[in-house]
């Protein structure tokens, strides 16, 4: 099963920041309206699809948005400021591209650049090509938000660098999970949903957790591959396969999830690594506390360059991935508790 | 405006804001609000409309920044903590009242003769003085843990401002009253909350008790109030731009739906809008947006000169523009949800 990198594309280059998820959410729909399921979508935009209607209750996560910037004041001359939405490396800033979402494109630059530019998020602004406050206002209201823009490219190795692939690549992988399991006779109900927000507040996982109220929780999102060092810090690797999260700054998986995990991908031959996660979080922090707390995991695609407009994966290990996640729900994931 | 200056009077910080509640609670009832509290004190008032559903939620916080009284020192001064953000460059020589008995205070100020090297003071180094010479007649007028709030008399200027202390949010609470005063279709839930300002706590145990399918928090909000415009940073807001709507703060994302049918209300009535220019601080707009299963929710702020200070000014024209603004919002939203709640 090689990788649709067609589809992969277009996932990546939708325009979605966080709270302006719509052209990614659409794009879900209709990869999955030509599999005929039927998807819904809630207040805050996050985009749900259900299999199977018996057994326990399943929530599978990925996230459809990334990190962006959000317009918060114009100078006199039309030079935007900007604030970040998510987290984002200040350090590689310089020199990027961003896309807004009402179309103006600009280029961001310090107010001092020589002998090296100054990396503090005030000094940055955004170059739209507006001569004055006055015609900036008109291309870009105060609020707008936007992306930091960048193509996706094939690497050696059936490596892929992309913007955003942090957290397309789950939501590429969900599609793919559901694709296979569509007509297969499940034990539990799937619910697969497409959050909205991770990267800013974490409020699609909360909302959606709440409403479908599952018995197991699974957030499908990136971690940090550390293997560019020469000493790594970190366990995970690229090429190694799916990493099975034991712990981050937000969650400790569910100890029999994590067995359960481990056992299926070593039944099936699956190549897999273990995940600990000094800092940051997921979906599947979130949802782990919702309402009486849900017993929650996280499967993780390791990728180089989180948070950079240039996030590198490997093509092996998103096809390990949709083949741990496909084997764990046909093989009665409800009754890993 | 009389009663928003009424409200900018009343002693409220967080923690003890009942003097706020029972004057919303005395100026609403006689308008047909319904009544509810929750245990940590915020109060709800829900107008109820003819057509039965969830209608809209509307939250403003009684609370204030304020003190709160650490110690009784042998000099019969009295050392105290802050409540909430104050910035301690503005509190040396400010009058403040304390306690059940609102009794009077002014921060010391050292003399200008003593001042060489300590441009400002800690809040740990600051005293409040209360005409008392020693611990004794002090205590009898004071307990550890009182709690104080600067005194200021609001006043309206000839030009259109009024001055008063906590404007945030009392004004968040003016604008609420006045929508419930007015009769509406659908239900219109008033949510005036407690200790917004050491946590965002009140709105947290008070959603629990109220339903809503769109939420406004209503806000009082920094803005410009520094004469050099040559530094070119950003003002948040100007005061006389009419309400501003916030489409991102270091918490929430304020709803695209809603920021889109606000700025539609205003331009189909000529009200005047801009939106907040710093993307910092947090709302109660966090926990509507993420209550239950998602309620669609933004902000909207009256620009306060001067926030979080002894006195904070606000233009008339701000308040009239922002509470015109949530009135034609909600009639558009009223509309919809009557469709949805299958009334005529």
């Amino acid at each position: 099963m090689a990788l649709d990198i067609k589809l992969l594309e277009k996932l990546t280059s939708a325009f979605g920041p966080s709270g302006r998820e719509f052209a990614v959410a659409d794009l879900v729909s209709e990869e999955l309206k030509k599999m005929k399921l039927k998807t819904k979508r809630d207040v805050h935009g996050s985009t749900r699809v259900t299999l199977g209607n018996s057994g326990k209750k399943i929530l599978l996560a990925a996230h459809l948005d990334e990190i962006g910037l959000i317009s918060t004041y114009i100078d006199k001359d039309g030079f935007i400021k900007a604030s970040p939405v998510g987290f984002v490396y200040k350090e590689g800033l310089f020199g990027n591209r961003v896309q807004f979402e009402n179309g103006t494109w600009g280029v961001i630059s310090s107010e001092k650049t020589y002998p090296k530019p100054e990396i503090e998020m005030h000094k940055f602004f955004i170059d739209i090509g507006a001569k004055n406050r006055k015609e900036a206002e008109k291309l870009l209201p105060i609020g707008t938000f936007g992306v930091f823009a960048r193509d996706l490219v094939k690497a050696a190795n059936g490596r892929i660098i992309s913007k955003a692939l942090d957290d397309r690549i789950g939501v590429y992988v969900l599609l793919k999970v559901i694709k296979e399991l569509a007509s297969a006779d499940l034990k539990d109900t799937v619910n697969f949903v497409f959050t909205v927000q991770e990267e800013f507040s974490g409020l699609g996982a909360a909302t959606s957790a709440f409403g479908i109220a599952p018995h197991i929780a699974i957030a499908v999102d990136v971690t940090d591959s550390d293997d560019t060092r020469e000493n790594m810090y970190l366990n995970m690797r690229l090429d190694s396969g799916p990493a099975i999260k034991i712990m981050d700054a937000s969650l400790i998986s569910h100890p029999k999830l994590k067995e359960h995990f481990i056992s299926i991908a070593k039944k099936n031959k699956i190549p897999h690594q273990l995940e600990v996660l000094p800092c940051g979080g997921t979906d599947a922090g979130t949802m782990s506390l919702v309402k009486k707390g849900i017993p929650s995991i996280g499967i993780s695609i390791p990728t180089r360059y989180i948070h950079t407009p240039s996030e590198m994966i490997s093509s092996t290990d998103v096809e390990n991935t949709i083949k741990l996640l496909v084997a764990a729900v046909k093989g009665k994931i409800g009754g890993a508790l | 405006m009389k009663f928003a200056m009424e409200l900018s009077a009343t002693f409220g910080p967080s923690g003890n804001e009942e003097s706020v509640s029972d004057l919303l609670r005395d100026e609403l009832e006689p308008h047909g609000v319904e009544f509810k509290q929750s245990s940590l004190g915020s109060l709800i008032g829900i107008k109820r409309g003819k057509i039965k559903g969830s209608g809209i939620i509307l939250s403003a916080h009684m609370d204030e920044v304020g003190f709160l009284i650490s110690k009784i020192n042998k000099d019969g001064t009295l050392s105290f903590r802050t409540v909430g953000g104050i910035d301690s460059r503005l509190l040396p020589s400010k009058a403040v009242q304390i306690g059940e008995n609102r009794l009077r205070g002014v921060i010391m100020s050292p003399p200008v003769h003593l001042k060489r090297g300590k441009d400002v003071l800690k809040v740990k180094d600051l005293r409040i003085f209360i005409g008392c010479e020693d611990k004794q007649s002090a205590a009898k007028l004071v307990s550890l843990g009182d709690y104080a709030t600067f005194y200021t008399v609001p006043e309206k200027t000839d030009n259109g401002w009024i001055r008063g202390k906590a404007w945030d949010d009392r004004i968040g609470c003016f604008i609420i009253s006045e929508i419930l005063k007015k009769d509406w279709d659908i239900d219109i839930t008033g949510v005036f909350t407690v200790q917004e300002e050491v946590g965002l706590r009140g709105i947290q145990s008070a959603l629990h008790m109220i339903k809503g399918d769109f939420a406004f928090a209503v806000e009082g909000t920094t803005s410009h109030s520094s004469p050099d415009e040559g530094l070119d940073n950003s003002p948040s807001t100007i005061c006389g731009n009419g309400p501003a709507i916030t489409a991102m703060d270091r918490m929430s994302i304020g709803n695209a739906g809603l920021k889109k049918l606000l700025e539609e209300v205003a331009r189909m009535n000529s009200i005047p809008f801009q939106y907040k220019m710093t993307a910092t601080g947090g709302t109660e707009t966090f926990y509507l947006l993420r209550h239950r299963t998602g309620i669609p929710s933004i902000c909207v702020s009256v620009p306060v000169r001067y926030i979080h200070a002894p006195v904070g000014m606000i233009l008339i024209k701000d308040v009239e523009n922002t509470l015109k603004l949530l009135e034609e919002g909600i009639s558009l939203l009223q509309l919809k949800l009557k469709k949805l709640y299958g009334g005529k």
